[in-house]
């Protein structure tokens, strides 16, 4: 497999002195489950930002999908955009508006300005988004208002307006951090069979290891702005994890432990 | 007055009371205006130019006048259908200014909010409407009257730049109270800027734009009024004058009041209809 | 379902907007508003301003006059104000939907700020000049019923948005 996105010698400095990622270089082939770990402040969200550049880096190189990222300009930047579907933490929905029409937000990228701006889309777009909202069993909420929803429903709409983009990758930034631990599990076993049946690139912000350790391909370990681990889950000792979070995480560590001969 | 007894223990004894509001740079800036005020107007009271007017008294008469006025309201110098037209004048100068400032600030708006466009231009246009709204509309219709001429041309232009001096103000803090995710999301989907404000911006302000524009509505109404008489262009405001200072008939004073009352009342029920058709719609 | 989402949706936007464009049209004949005339007095207004409102040395001879009755116009607004908004704190709290005791005495409240708020100032001015004469009272009590009126009616509506924050 070929590889999607690459990352060198990325770099993202705030101001004089605050570095929030040095020299990441990491990259990713088509179809990976990866998760990102570490502490809060560790630029997670940073690091995820720059790849579709909501955030510029300040120095390196982004090549996603053949096109040197950092390069582009507003028409390409845009396109570049649609390739990539993102999801958040507080699923940032119009809340007055249906989940349709959030759903369909999905589409802009597409659109020009005036048929987007208006709403105005075609039959076929509809249809998709309908088709995501049964596939992710929202069927009976597709014309409500998106305010009426619980937030595990919300984050599912979150996942077919980026689903609704045919993207080639997933960037999503703490999508379970608000959740209760059942519509945690039902939004991660989503994530892992959008990435098994569609083939989609999946890039997730964790903070919990243990749910990281269970869902993914590979775990990077981050730390200060820089990655301090970089392997498959099954190679991942309680040592390293110790070093991603600091020495602070006994409690933690021995968590995961437990998990970790539940799932063996 | 409180806050200075406070730190003063604090410095004499050392022995730090524990505050559960701390003293920080707002609460003093809202206490000593607070106390400002309260300052001013006791002075206000001790140095009114009273005239010798028994307060007691005069508010007994001011019952009775108010008893007169409502009690015995009559018609004399226009007819009930004559009344009705001349409130409809009135109410039209206030849709329109209101209407026409709103589509200008509803643009204008969006370029002087700073999440949608870049503090430059927010501040640029923040400045000149700050100077729009320092102006009180009289003057501005003034102003225009000098170019225009009295009547409604002159009105309308002068009402509108004051509407939309404060509208922008309005929209555009509104915007500004908007979750940033929310335009994250569609940043990031690949939406420009456009669809963003029409797709994500619009919908989620709506019910703030639709309640400051009412209270636009309201204020260039009894502005309207006042505009009758001082810029000429007619409606209830004119009668008002001339029954207040040509006739002094209190008891057609009534019947305007009446009138104004009772469209006044009629648009707030409006008002609270349609937000709450905006809430649960 | 779908299209019938759709185009209900759109029907009613369509629909808001002709009657936005009728009443428009309805004030401007009835108003007699003169929109081409409208357009071209504001150029003319502004060389006018430019030209015309600056302070002229006789004008500045009535300056002390002028800034004794600004004093007077201070004292007078904020002594009104200050003790309207302690008046209107109370009537908003009463007749606020999230903070209110009761149907009834928040119907009663909401009913005496919008009673006092449109009683217009010149008629305030006419009742009160009736009683209370040339004096600093008239003007104040005035200026105290339209504040109160109208403050109450500001506090309600904040007091409303609270609760949808939090």
């Amino acid at each position: 497999m070929s590889n999607l996105l690459e990352l060198s010698d990325v770099s993202k400095q705030y101001g004089q002195n605050t570095i929030a990622l040095s020299n990441i270089n990491f990259s990713v082939k088509e179809g990976e489950f990866i998760s990102v770990i570490g502490p809060s402040g560790a630029g997670k969200s940073t690091l995820l930002r720059c790849i579709n550049r909501m955030i510029d880096a300040t120095s390196g190189e982004i090549v996603f999908d053949g096109v040197d990222a950092l390069e582009l300009k507003k028409r390409d930047l845009r396109r570049l955009r649609t390739k990539i579907g993102m999801i958040f933490q507080h699923y940032n929905l119009v809340e007055r508006l249906s989940v349709i029409e959030n759903v369909l937000h999905g589409r802009l990228g597409y659109k020009s300005t005036l048929a987007g701006a208006l709403g105005l889309y075609t039959q076929k777009e509809k249809e998709q988004a309908i088709h995501l909202l049964n596939m992710l069993g929202l069927e009976d909420q597709i014309f409500k208002r998106s305010d009426q929803l619980s937030g595990g429903q919300k984050q599912r709409v979150g996942i077919a307006r980026a689903l609704v983009q045919d993207p080639k990758m997933l960037l999503c930034d703490e999508p379970i951090a608000s959740l209760d631990p059942n519509a945690s599990k039902v939004i991660m076993d989503y994530l892992q069979n959008i990435s098994r049946s569609m083939g989609i690139t999946v890039l997730v912000n964790l903070h919990q290891v243990d749910v990281a350790l269970k869902y993914s391909d590979r775990i990077i370990g981050v730390s200060q702005g820089e990655i301090v681990y970089d392997g498959s889950p099954a190679q991942m000792t309680q040592e390293q994890i110790h070093h991603i979070y600091g020495s602070e995480a006994g409690e933690l560590i021995m968590d995961t432990e437990e998990e970790k001969n539940h799932a063996g | 007055m409180r806050m200075e007894d406070t730190n003063k223990s604090t410095v004499l004894t050392q022995s730090k009371p524990i505050k559960v509001k701390p003293l920080n740079k707002t609460a003093i800036v809202i206490r000593s205006t607070l106390f400002c005020l309260i300052a001013l107007t006791i002075l206000g009271f001790w140095t009114y130019d009273y005239k010798e007017v028994g307060l007691v008294e005069g508010i007994l008469s001011t019952i009775a006048n108010f008893t007169v006025m409502f009690t015995e309201p009559h018609f004399s110098h226009f007819t009930f259908t004559e009344g009705l037209y001349q409130v409809l004048i009135t109410i039209g100068l206030a849709l329109l200014t209101t209407l026409i400032g709103a589509v200008i600030s509803l643009f204008l708006g969006l370029f002087a909010s700073e999440n949608l466009s870049s503090r430059k231009v927010s501040n640029g246009i923040k400045t000149i409407v700050a100077f729009i709204r320092a102006v009180p509309t009289v003057l501005w219709v003034l102003i225009f009257a000098v170019a225009a001429g009295l009547g409604s041309v002159a009105a309308v232009i002068g009402m509108t730049f004051h509407t939309v001096g404060y509208l922008i103000k309005a929209y555009s803090e509104s915007f500004e109270e908007l979750d940033e995710g929310v335009i994250e999301v569609l940043k990031a989907s690949g939406a420009n800027w456009w669809q963003i404000i029409w797709q994500a911006v619009l919908p989620s302000s709506i019910t703030y734009l639709i309640s400051w524009t009412f209270l636009r509505f309201e204020i260039n109404f009894a502005v309207a009024v006042a505009m009758g008489a001082a810029a000429g262009a007619g409606g209830i405001g004119y009668d008002l004058f001339m029954a207040s200072s040509f006739y002094l008939d209190l008891r057609e004073l009534g019947t305007i009041t009446v009138y104004i009352l009772i469209f006044a009342i009629l648009l707030e029920v409006v008002a609270i209809r349609v937000k709450r058709h905006l809430k649960t719609a | 379902m779908q299209d019938n989402f759709f185009f209900k949706k759109r029907l009613q936007s369509i629909f808001i907007l002709i009657f936005l464009l009728f009443i428009t049209y309805g004030a401007i004949i009835i108003t007699e508003y003169n929109v081409i005339e409208g357009f071209t007095s504001i150029p003319l207004a502004i060389v006018w301003g430019v030209t015309n409102f600056y302070p002229t040395v006789a004008s500045l001879d009535k300056l002390p006059t002028i800034m004794l009755s600004l004093w007077e116009t201070i004292l007078i607004s904020i002594g009104a104000a200050t003790v309207a908004a302690m008046f209107a704190l109370v009537f908003a709290v009463l007749g606020s939907n999230t903070t209110k005791v009761n149907n009834f005495f928040a119907t009663i409240c909401r009913f005496c700020a919008t009673f006092f708020r449109n009683i217009d100032v010149a008629v305030w001015s006419m009742i009160l000049l009736f009683s209370f004469g040339q004096s600093a009272l008239t003007g104040y009590f005035a200026l105290f019923f339209v504040s109160f009126g109208f403050l109450t009616r500001a506090f309600i509506e904040r007091l409303m948005k609270l609760v949808i924050v939090v």
